[in-house]
């Protein structure tokens, strides 16, 4: 599935998945087994697995578009 | 309306520089005074949203 | 009624719950999935935000996060005797979350949300809400409030509350010949063949599939399989925000609550 961020819940049973997702990306980019991944990240339910597994964390891209060229004004609020 | 409109503030994407839609009404050119930009973007009001997180 | 625990931590909990009615081991697992009160963010008020997210977007995810409920500080704000829209001490615990990025990029966590009370704190830091880039600005302040699974998913104190009946094997030694079909044919491997008779090793991870009936050579098959339906084997797992025994505590409460009602309102009929 494509989000912008990782949901915080698994979406069918609301298991916390949302703090799983930056241990679990980085150790399949290093070239990990993902399924060994999510055993050792204790996501049993296979509703939850799929919510990492099949992820893409699009907010990445996008923010290459938000990157300010200029100098940045701030306002104090 | 116009003086709803009037309050609506527009800012400059470059420098910051903020202008009311009447401001811009009479430019001749639609386009920063101080840095010359194109690209103008509503500034957010400073009003505080109130959201349900649901 | 007796209960016998498998397995008891801070957050899950399996055990076997006997004597009792499939009404009533129902009522319990859909009281503590909607009706045991939970704490979570409700309102959000935005002083600025210049992330990629919208304002909603945030706020929802914000809303979803599990924050540890202390219910015997708290009440829910229906029945808080303040009866104020905004709210008062007892009824909601007010938050802030300030991040900026300042040069490159920088996640907001769940950590980041500071609440009043330093009880109250999400379960797990580590949830990202947003990503900033440089110079983007995440200012708001949130209020959180007790509420119920009924409401808003949200508000459900468990991610799993469920249960089966207890399977029951019967295997008749007289007719089996320890042919192993069944045994293969069994996706939770609850059988195998010891002395030319087949035997149960995994009685409790049984899900009544009845696959090794299907496959048993003999007619009648020579082995028996049926779930008591007087016997349930519960798993409760809590998303942290309470720990799971109070929630089964909590979920009777309530259903004891509901018999007094009803029964005080019958009487009141005369």
């Amino acid at each position: 599935m494509v989000e912008f961020i990782i949901p915080v819940r698994c979406f069918t049973c609301g298991a916390v998945i949302g703090d799983k997702w930056e241990e679990f990306s980085r150790r399949v980019k290093a070239g990990e087994d993902p399924g060994k991944v999510l055993d050792e990240l204790g996501v049993k339910k296979y509703c939850c697995r799929r919510m990492l597994l099949s992820h893409v964390e699009v907010i990445d891209e996008i923010l290459e578009f938000s990157k300010f060229k200029g100098e940045i004004k701030k306002e104090p609020w | 309306m116009k003086t709803l409109a009037a309050k609506i503030e527009y800012q400059c994407v470059k420098c910051g520089k903020k202008f009311t839609y009447e401001e811009l009404s009479m430019m001749p050119e639609f386009k920063c005074s101080e840095c010359g930009y194109r690209v103008l973007k509503k500034a957010r009001p400073p009003i505080v949203k109130h959201v349900k997180a649901r | 009624m007796e209960i016998k625990i498998l397995e008891l931590t801070e957050n899950k909990a399996k055990f076997i719950l006997s004597d009792v009615t499939p009404a009533f081991a129902n009522a319990l697992r859909r009281i503590a999935i909607s009706e045991v009160p939970s704490m979570a963010i409700d309102d959000v008020f935005v002083y600025e935000n210049t992330s990629v997210l919208t304002d909603e977007m945030i706020a929802h995810r914000l809303g979803l996060i599990p924050l540890k409920t202390d219910l015997d500080s708290y009440v829910l704000p229906e029945k808080c005797s303040c009866k104020s829209e905004m709210g008062c001490n007892r009824c909601r615990v007010i938050g802030s979350l300030n991040v900026e990025a300042e040069d490159g990029r920088k996640t907001v966590y769940s950590g980041d949300l500071k609440f009043e009370d330093p009880e109250v704190k999400p379960v797990t830091d580590k949830i990202p809400i947003v990503k900033l880039e440089a110079g983007q600005r995440l200012k708001l302040e949130v209020h959180a409030k007790l509420g119920t699974g009924k409401q808003h998913a949200k508000w459900q104190p468990v991610s799993t509350c469920a249960y089966k009946y207890m399977p029951t094997i019967e295997v008749n030694k007289r007719v089996c010949d320890g042919c192993g079909r069944c045994v293969e044919a069994c996706p939770k491997k609850v059988l195998n063949v010891e002395k030319e008779k087949v035997v149960v090793v995994d009685l409790l991870s049984c899900t009544l599939c009845m696959e090794c009936v299907k496959v048993c050579p003999k007619e009648p098959p020579a082995i028996k399989v049926k779930g008591d339906d007087k016997t349930f084997i519960f798993t409760v797992e809590s998303t942290g925000c309470l720990p799971v025994k109070r929630i089964l505590v909590e979920a009777a409460k309530i259903l004891k609550d509901k018999g007094e009602e009803l029964s005080r309102q019958i009487k009141e009929l005369g």
